[in-house]
């Protein structure tokens, strides 16, 4: 076994198997300002929606909550993604145009409609909350309707923007990824809300909530996994497995669903906030090990190659 | 109306000079990527690039039979391949990405903001972002601009009736540039020629012969003589974009599903 510079294997059966073990095609650029936004993001979502739910429903307490929450985390979205820019200066340059099989540019779309009626929604919240009485509250509920759609999408577009790619740990999985992002984003606003949340009576009611999601995330993400084989290495065995299991699957979301079942019988406070609290931790691990994994996958030929066999 | 142009490398002639690769630096001005000797043959590039739109690969296959066993040494000249249905094409949310008149796909460098997402939408990994990856050496004064960058097929060049700067300099006439259904007579025929000289030549690029479905016909395709991955190609190249609806559809039902069944546990009927 020959290692020529930088690790590159020149034996026969690399030569035989790839172009000398060189990477076929290339990760995205993407890192911390994109995980953070994706983490930002789905709780912009989460709680827009939510907010809006609770809107139409009369549930005052819960859409002051949610709401807030939903726009403290809409906030910096815009800038992280500006930021992350190769050209900054023109990001307005986004809203040229709309493709609807780009979820970037769906995504472009949806942040600023959700910035216009989710903002929308919060103001007239603000309004209410400083004057003690509702404010508009037939356009309270036309601003619920408008957000839904955009606060809906953002919970999980991001998965399929990831997965609408060649990289093979994203592309395979392309059909679960959006999904787990889903369960992801609510689990993280759920967790979220349940730290603000000081009414007793409300803490089983998010539990109950939270415990959902978290079943539904871990059964896209096992699915996932078992979609993907041997494609899902770089998340599984390689070099961010020793976050992805400890951290991502064991801490964010095994021992948060252990400890809100047991809070449930006991009713304790600590066990709920330690489980709101990993639970966030989970989510932004997820959203972390997903990205540079990802770039494990891209330099990876062989896995690339199995994507793209000939079936 | 112009008709549709392309190149067709026919890697059978491939000398492996690398004036390809010099032409389109030049004609481009191009900066040089530094200086490494990587150890793969006489293959010094690496890969397509933001900054390499030109690149010879070398494969050196050692034949079976020991020390003095004919080595099949594979040469290609890698470009981008401008797909019919191209990836990056459809995932430029600025629009900066377009096709020309030619048929072509070519980057609009004053409306491009660096996104990065035509990158991993690639399915051959030609498009690249111009930012710094570490230590390489550039020309003085030539920074990074941020921008996505790749082959135009010479767009400035067609317009004024000229082929491209690599098809030009190519003294063996493995690059050749054309309209793309005289391209294509023209690969059925050197395709029938060289399988009749016994070599396992074929037309990669062509949607019936090898397939490349999803990206469609290639706009510069190759005579290869053995498997697309030696060549570091894919065999059945994905469009990427193909897969937008269905994983929308899945991932819109997951989120009407889960806020429907949250707004039960947080909102239900106990009031």
């Amino acid at each position: 076994m020959n290692e020529g510079r930088d690790g590159v294997l020149t034996t026969t059966d690399e030569v035989r198997s790839s172009y000398y073990g060189f990477p076929v095609i290339k990760a995205a650029h993407w890192g911390w300002l994109v995980v953070l936004y994706f983490f930002f993001g789905g709780i912009a979502g989460g709680g827009l929606t939510i907010g809006a739910l609770a809107t139409l429903r009369g549930e005052r307490r819960l859409a002051r909550l949610a709401h807030y929450i939903g726009m403290a985390a809409l906030l910096p979205s815009p800038i992280l993604l500006i930021l992350d820019l190769g050209r900054p200066e023109r990001f307005l340059h986004m809203l040229r145009i709309l493709k609807v099989r780009s979820p970037l540019s769906l995504g472009s779309w949806a942040l600023t409609l959700l910035g216009l009626f989710g903002g929308g929604a919060a103001g007239l919240q603000l309004l209410s909350d400083l004057t003690g009485k509702p404010v508009l509250p037939a356009a309270q509920k036309a601003f619920a309707v408008l957000t839904l759609p955009f606060s809906l999408f953002l919970t999980g577009y991001t998965g399929v923007l990831l997965a609408v790619t060649n990289i093979p740990l994203w592309a395979r999985n392309y059909l679960l990824l959006g999904p787990t992002f889903v369960a992801s984003a609510f689990s993280t606003t759920l967790a979220a809300i349940s730290l603000f949340s000081e009414k007793h009576e409300d803490a089983e009611r998010l539990a109950r909530a939270e415990v959902m999601c978290a079943v539904a995330e871990l059964s896209f993400l096992t699915a996932g996994l078992v979609r993907l084989g041997r494609l899902g290495r770089p998340l599984t065995s390689g070099s961010w497995a020793a976050v992805f299991w400890p951290v991502t699957v064991l801490a964010g979301l095994l021992a948060p669903l252990g400890l809100n079942l047991a809070a449930a019988g006991s009713g304790s406070v600590t066990m709920r906030r330690a489980s709101a609290v990993l639970t966030l931790l989970g989510g932004f691990s997820l959203r972390t090990v997903m990205i540079f994994a990802g770039r494990e996958s891209a330099r990876r030929p062989e896995d690339y190659f199995e994507y793209t066999r000939k079936r | 109306m112009a008709t549709s142009k392309g190149f067709l490398t026919d890697t059978s002639l491939c000398i492996g000079c690398k004036a390809c690769e010099v032409a389109c630096k030049q004609w481009n001005q191009l900066p040089m990527d530094g200086v490494e000797w990587l150890g793969t043959s006489y293959d010094n590039t690496h890969s397509l690039g933001a900054t390499t739109w030109r690149h010879v690969t070398f494969a050196e296959l050692p034949g079976s039979g020991g020390a003095g066993a004919q080595t099949n040494w594979l040469m290609m000249s890698d470009v981008c391949k401008h797909c019919t249905h191209a990836g990056c094409l459809e995932a430029c949310p600025t629009g900066a990405i377009m096709r020309t008149e030619f048929d072509t796909v070519v980057i609009q460098q004053d409306v491009c903001n660096g996104c990065g997402y035509c990158v991993p939408s690639c399915p051959f990994g030609v498009v690249e972002l111009d930012v710094a990856h570490g230590p390489a050496p550039t020309l003085a004064g030539a920074g990074h601009d941020g921008k996505a960058h790749k082959c135009t097929l010479c767009y400035d060049r067609l317009q004024d009736g000229l082929e491209p700067a690599c098809a030009k300099a190519c003294p063996t006439d493995s690059i050749i540039f054309g309209d793309q259904d005289d391209l294509w007579a023209h690969a059925e025929k050197r395709v029938a020629e060289l399988q009749g000289k016994g070599l396992n030549a074929y037309h990669y690029g062509d949607e019936q012969v090898g397939g490349t479905e999803g990206v469609g016909r290639l706009g510069a395709s190759f005579i290869l003589l053995d498997e697309p991955h030696k060549y570091n190609l894919p065999e059945h190249p994905i469009l990427p974009q193909d897969h937008t609806f269905p994983g929308l559809a899945t991932m819109a039902a997951a989120a009407v599903g889960l806020a429907g069944a949250i707004a039960w546990a947080l909102m239900g009927s106990e009031e």
